[in-house]
């Protein structure tokens, strides 16, 4: 609520703005044409602002998107993605695949580290083995977990991780537990990439921290790292010395910002190239106020409200969620989010899903009749649901108009809006009937939606929803085993529609992101994983 | 007079201790996982198990306390759960840019609030007075954060005298806006309270006999009654600096201003246990710092008073 009592004092001071700006001349400088390009203009300083600050340099610790974002730049691993989030190498040259159980990588030879040290498959070895020490307090060490001795060593177990082998300086081996055929991209992580050992161990415990010396940030990226001033702005200069696409840009600074109407206010005064992720709420304004300057991306990510499977009244009750998933108006939704949602008819969102999707909803007379159907004529003896999720100006909105459609339809909802530690409490415990849950893509493949939300193994880890079906545990394990990508497609879309025949829970929309960009920004693409890579962005006059 | 500092420096020192343990408790008591927070949606469980009990969240929370009862004594705060480095390092970090704040915020106030207010009571019920009296209801009553805005729009914006937000290279021309923010609301209780408190004094025997001595006017008002009549103002003024050092989050994040107050306020959502624990360690010790000198500075002030 108090967002909203906020976003109302904005909107008055806009109009506020608006009154102190007419006749105001810079407006109309700014609608000056830039002239054609000739290609490329090296040089300039970009200014990147965000309004969510990195927390970390150290790629052990890239589990939220801004450091992700700058860490990306500064780090490189074995495999990255190119613009149409194919995999292509990176610091191997070339890998060998036979049973998506033992994979071989064969390095580039004289790719450097920033303080000029070759990499090489030791390197690689002692990264990743760095992630699954439990002392380096790696939040992303799961995603390693695949490897054969992965287990044991975050335990504590062993000191070294059997699966992974420098068979000479050049040759790298990582054998798995079972077959993962999504693997690779695992090691496209930004969280796999490699340090430079000597640097890390001179940090100490302060590597990656704004404590540390910033001769210890070391990796192998394109951009280096030149400073960083906490909770304000993290800047790079370029790698002259990168053994890639060298980049355009002299410097990239990244620049934080705790308020979203402060970051605006700074992208009007010019000293912005870039406003990361505008604020729902603003994007409206800003998208009329900025014509042909915002760039609408749909995420590879999904909104979603999940049932408890495990407790009444969910559990054995297909057709009291098919209600449910029935009364909800997608479409509804979409709008009052001013159309930066996608509405969702799958478990994965469209962009990667091979499967038929189910309604878009919003169907009132058949919701009722299953609701019927469920033992609840309308709604008698149901009670009142209760669905919890984390605060914020989304969440609650989204949550009105759900519990409106659904008192439309006789269900009654009661809204459990939680402080987010509370929260996340609750979900561990199955402390929950129904909850809010987001999940983005950790890479673009249906595997990364339907293994860690619905394989049963997953229960106790992201499988929140305590959804267990072995027909599905098995797809999802035949697909891993799979070489072949077109039948392993079709197992992903054989598992989703099984999923959905059981509705662990209503899809509600993929999440769409719009950025701001300046006059001057050229060649910037957001990719799939809402990532922006820095390499062929330049700046015109 | 020194029996006096002593004492209070004793019972400073218990209550900081004690605001320390009290912090603790509550951080124990709220819901919220720090580990779960920081993986966010890796909710993988060996990784979970490990992480936990490598920042030795396993142990029962007394015995945590008593580890951080003797890293204090260390002067060891700790380091970060988020930030991963040391505690010392992010107050060092956080709070001189909150002093900043505090100093110009609260010097800012004094500057526009007692002038007012004096001027106010001197010309009592005129147009002076009612503009002051306005002035006083706009700004007891302006939210901070609209406040924070409006300035920024103005003087940055449109009129681009000012940075929007951020301290640059720490220039004390970044702290002008935020300042102003933080010491408009400030202003407007002193500009009250320093007429109220000058309009009495004006009336008192001495200040009729020194106008009676034919002293200028000037002289009497300022010379003779400011004096006497800005006591009261003193102990304001010192509680709200004191507050400024923490309370002041909503203009910190209006203006960019990673400031103390900010960063326990993100520590606390975070469950980032040992930066809650350390900055309100800090702002207790400076809380309790500044009641100090404000009553050193009234018996300065005043020859009356004394310890």
């Amino acid at each position: 609520m108090k967002g909203k009592i906020r976003s109302g004092f904005f909107f008055t001071l806009l109009a506020v703005s608006f009154l102190l700006l007419t006749g105001c001349s810079a407006e109309s400088g700014l609608q000056r044409e830039v002239a054609g390009a000739d290609g490329p203009r090296p040089g300039g300083v970009f200014r990147f602002g965000m309004t969510v600050e990195a927390q970390s340099l150290d790629p052990a610790h890239f589990y939220e998107a801004s450091g992700i974002e700058i860490g990306k730049e500064i780090y490189d691993g074995l495999i990255a993605y190119d613009r149409d989030m194919q995999l292509v190498p990176a610091h191997a040259e070339g890998w060998e695949n036979r049973d998506n159980m033992t994979y071989v990588f064969h390095l580039k030879k004289g790719t450097k580290f920033h303080n000029g040290r070759e990499v090489t498959a030791a390197d690689f070895k002692y990264s990743l083995e760095r992630l699954l020490d439990p002392k380096t307090k790696s939040e992303i060490s799961g995603m390693l977990l695949p490897v054969q001795g992965a287990g044991a060593r975050l335990a504590g177990k062993t000191q070294e991780v059997s699966g992974i082998k420098v068979k000479d300086p050049y040759t790298l081996e990582i054998k798995l537990e079972k077959p993962f055929a999504g693997f690779l991209y695992v090691l496209a992580h930004p969280g796999a990439s490699v340090v430079e050992r000597q640097s890390v161990e001179a940090a100490g415990k302060d590597f990656g921290t704004p404590a540390a010396s910033p001769e210890t940030v070391v990796g192998s990226g394109p951009f280096k790292f030149k400073s960083w001033q906490p909770a304000m702005e993290i800047s790079l200069v370029r790698n002259d010395a990168y053994y890639g696409n060298k980049p355009y840009l002299d410097e990239v600074e990244y620049k934080f910002f705790k308020e979203e109407s402060t970051v605006l206010n700074e992208y009007r005064a010019g000293s912005l190239d870039f406003v990361d992720r505008l604020p729902p709420g603003l994007v409206k304004h800003t998208v009329s106020r900025y014509p042909g300057l915002t760039r609408r991306t749909e995420q590879l990510s999904q909104y979603f409200y999940a049932f408890n499977m495990d407790k009444p009244p969910f559990k054995d009750n297909l057709k009291l969620r098919q209600a449910i998933s029935t009364a909800v108006d997608r479409n509804a939704i979409a709008t009052m989010l001013e159309r930066e949602a996608v509405p969702a008819t799958g478990v994965v969102p469209r962009g990667i899903s091979a499967a038929a999707g189910a309604g878009l909803g919003g169907d009132r007379r058949k919701a009722a009749q299953l609701l019927a159907e469920a033992g609840y004529p309308g709604g008698q003896g149901l009670g009142e649901i209760e669905l919890k999720y984390n605060i914020s100006e989304v969440n609650q909105k989204v949550a009105e108009i759900v519990q409106e459609q659904l008192r439309a339809a006789g269900i009654s909802l009661k809204l459990v809006g939680m402080e987010p530690g509370a929260f996340i409490n609750d979900l561990v415990k199955g402390n929950t009937q129904m909850f809010r849950f987001g999940w983005g893509a950790d890479y673009p493949d249906p595997d990364s939606f339907l293994y860690p939300l619905y394989h049963s193994g997953q229960i106790g880890n992201n499988n929140l929803s305590f959804y267990s079906n072995q027909a599905v545990d098995d797809l999802l394990d035949k697909a891993r085993g799979e070489q072949d990508a077109g039948k392993r497609l079709e197992l992903y879309r054989l598992a989703e529609a099984k999923i959905l025949a059981d509705m662990p829970a209503v899809y509600l929309y993929s999440g769409v992101e719009t950025d701001l960009l300046s006059r001057r920004v050229r060649g910037m693409a957001v990719n799939k994983l809402d990532l922006k890579p820095m390499d062929r962005v330049w700046l015109a006059e | 007079m020194l029996r006096f500092m002593l004492r209070r420096l004793g019972i400073s020192f218990v209550v900081v201790l004690g605001i320390t343990l009290l912090v603790f408790l509550v951080m124990n008591v709220i819901p919220g996982d720090p580990v779960r927070l920081l993986m966010g949606r890796y909710m993988e469980q060996t990784a979970y198990t490990a992480i936990r009990a490598e920042l030795g969240l396993d142990q029962p929370w007394w015995q945590r306390y008593l580890l951080f009862l003797r890293q204090l004594a260390a002067l060891d705060l700790g380091r970060s759960f988020v930030q991963h480095r040391e505690v010392t390092s992010v107050i060092r970090d956080a709070f001189p840019i909150t002093l900043r704040l505090g100093v110009t915020g609260i010097a800012m106030a004094l500057l526009i609030g007692i002038p007012a207010g004096v001027l106010a009571a001197v010309r009592k019920n005129t147009l002076v007075d009612r503009g002051v009296n306005l002035f006083s209801y706009l700004g007891i009553s302006a939210p901070a954060f609209l406040l924070g805005l409006l300035l920024q729009m103005f003087f940055a914006l449109t009129l681009g005298i000012l940075p929007v937000s951020g301290i640059g290279d720490g220039g004390w021309v970044y702290y002008f806006l935020p300042g102003l923010a933080v010491a408009l609301p400030c202003a407007a209780v002193y500009a009250r309270m320093m007429r109220a408190s000058m309009l009495e004094v004006l009336q008192q025997n001495y200040m009729v006999a020194a106008t009676g001595y034919g002293l200028p006017q000037r002289r009497v008002i300022w010379r003779h009654g400011f004096k006497n009549a800005v006591l009261p103002l003193v102990t304001q003024g010192g509680m709200d600096f004191a507050g400024l050092l923490g309370g002041a989050v909503i203009t910190e994040s209006v203006f960019n201003l990673p400031g103390l107050g900010r960063v326990i306020l993100t520590a606390v959502l975070q469950r980032d246990y040992p930066v809650v624990q350390g900055g309100v360690l800090v702002l207790a010790a400076a809380f309790v710092t500044v009641n100090l000198l404000v009553d050193l500075f009234y018996a300065w002030l005043d020859p009356r008073i004394r310890y």
